[in-house]
């Protein structure tokens, strides 16, 4: 995917989000974790705190005495990580795993939860029950105190996030793909466009279809618009384009009549002028063209299929005058397409070869190629062009007055091809007369 | 007042689980309940904590004089630890002294 698509950065964002949103409810649920295993470990404390608290008695000396221990072995063990303790006053009364220590609680937490160093140094969260016995009058004021060392916590703090990291990872994973379909769906409605813009690119479809959500549809509807206006301003152009050439072909007849009416007083005078009819035709006839296809350069890019064209131009050919003792070979793809109009291509192959027509001696081929750059070539067995006179083509300049007619319809061809993209350049035949081969990009 | 009930009885569990002597006690007071000469330790324990509230710490019945008696600890929100007696065969109670 391209740096400036809609949908990478979308998909991005939501991931950015989601991982966000993820991470702080992985911390939120360690520290609900954290909360919930102190508050547990604590109520487990506070029984055995309590069941301590029902077993204790004070010997005649005052010193605190435990009819039976808790049961956990960890009570028995040397540093096992669960201590208990009962003082009273200076009479200290201690599990067997505070082995040869003491816990040392803050002496200013009465009662409750506190935390504390254990024996081997490790923090310790601490259960303090106060506790008064004896009869009224004799009673002593004990503290039970019972620890569990935080290690024991972390154990289940580990194996919690064990199971937390790949289950938030999976989630990721889920939310993050689920996501990108839904901007994939989202932005669904511009891929249309897209797809719909490149036919009317390609000229099968004239118009948009206006079948879009509301947030589309203005931008769909301008569009249309947009090339509504284009196909009346190509209309406008073409009558306009109609109307010159049809108001110019009666003077330029008239005066072709007066230049033979006048041959006979003064040859030269009368060739004269109907040469200048003749250039000013040529001249009318290129610029008509020209702001023809200027007028048709729109959002549109048509295209034509080249092999049919080509068979009915020599059809066209073989009809006119030394065109049928001509030999005409077509090899020209099926998938050949121009990047235009057929009128245009008509105009510009028909010139070629009617230029071919007149200059071959017996032989006539058109050749395509659609294969990477397209191009489609047409040659003759003539006598060709010198480089000179090749260079003269683009500025419409005629090269041999001795055939009428020659020149202008080049020009116009290469106009025409220009204005379509394509590159109209000329070079010696195989066969030993003139090359004129278009070229344009491929897809 | 159900969580607080179920932490003494959780407590009692611990209690019973304790050596085989504790055991003992429970099998005597599940004959006596049996041939119905006691209430059961639910009645006994509402009983007991309406007369003195707070957690009960320590369960003890004694057969004297041919009456069976609950002697229970109860250990109050302030720390104090009171001795609760109470008559098993009627659920009622009999003293609520400071301590023994």
């Amino acid at each position: 995917m391209r740096r400036h698509s809609l949908r990478l950065r979308l998909g991005l964002a939501a991931a950015a989000l989601i991982a966000l949103a993820l991470v702080l409810a992985g911390i939120g649920l360690t520290v609900i974790l954290d909360r919930v295993l102190d508050a547990r470990t604590a109520d487990g404390l506070d029984r055995t705190a309590k069941l301590i608290a029902g077993r204790v008695s004070l010997a005649p000396d005052g010193s605190p005495i435990l009819s039976r221990e808790p049961p956990d072995p960890r009570f028995a063990t040397p540093y096992g990580g669960l201590y208990w303790q009962v003082e009273a006053g200076s009479h200290i009364l201690r599990s067997r795993s505070l082995w040869d220590k003491s816990l040392d609680p803050d002496k200013a937490v009465a009662s409750g939860t506190v935390d504390t160093t254990g024996p081997d140094g490790g923090r310790l969260i601490a259960v303090v029950q106060p506790l008064t016995i004896g009869p009224g009058g004799a009673e002593t004021e004990l503290r039970v105190i019972v620890a569990e060392d935080r290690r024991n916590l972390a154990a289940s703090r580990t194996t919690f996030l064990r199971l937390l990291v790949p289950a938030l990872v999976a989630l990721f994973g889920v939310l993050t793909l689920a996501m990108t379909l839904f901007v994939r769906r989202a932005l669904a409605p511009f891929r249309v466009l897209q797809a719909d813009l490149l036919a009317v690119h390609a000229g099968t479809r004239t118009r948009l279809p206006e079948h879009f959500p509301d947030e589309v549809r203005p931008l769909v509807h301008d569009l249309n618009r947009l090339l509504d206006a284009q196909e009346r301003a190509l209309v406008r152009a073409r009558d306009a384009a109609a109307d010159m050439a049809h108001g110019l072909k009666t003077p330029l007849a008239v005066l072709d009549a007066l230049a033979r009416r006048s041959e006979p007083a003064d040859p030269a005078l009368s060739a004269e002028i109907a040469e200048q009819a003749r250039a000013m035709g040529g001249q009318v006839e290129r610029a008509l063209t020209r702001a023809r296809i200027a007028a048709s350069g729109d959002l549109r890019r048509r295209s034509c299929r080249v092999a049919p064209v080509a068979e009915r131009l020599v059809a066209t050919m073989c009809r006119l005058p030394e065109g049928d003792s001509l030999d005409w070979a077509i090899s020209v793809p099926e998938t050949l397409a121009y990047p235009g109009e057929e009128g245009e291509l008509m105009e510009v192959l028909g010139n070629l070869l009617d230029n071919a027509r007149k200059w071959a001696h017996r032989r006539v081929r058109i050749t395509g190629a659609a294969a990477g750059d397209q191009s489609l070539a047409v040659e003759d067995d003539g006598p060709g062009m010198s480089p000179a006179a090749i260079a003269g083509i683009g500025r419409g300049q005629r090269w041999d007055e001795t055939r009428p007619g020659t020149g202008f319809g080049i020009a116009i061809a290469r106009d025409v091809a220009e204005a379509a993209g394509a590159q109209l350049e000329f070079g010696r035949s195989a066969l030993g007369g003139l090359r004129a081969a278009l070229r344009w990009p491929g897809g | 007042m159900n969580t607080r009930r179920a932490a003494c009885l959780c407590l009692l569990g611990l209690l019973a689980g304790a050596p085989a002597s504790a055991s003992e006690d429970a099998d005597r007071a599940r004959q006596a309940l049996e041939k119905g000469e006691i209430r059961p330790l639910d009645e006994i324990l509402r009983a007991a904590q309406a007369a003195v509230p707070g957690d009960v710490v320590s369960v003890d019945l004694k057969h004297d004089d041919g009456r069976w008696r609950y002697k229970l600890r109860i250990l109050g929100a302030d720390g104090k630890r009171r001795t609760v007696k109470v008559d098993a065969g009627s659920a009622k109670v009999l003293d609520d002294d400071d301590d023994d």
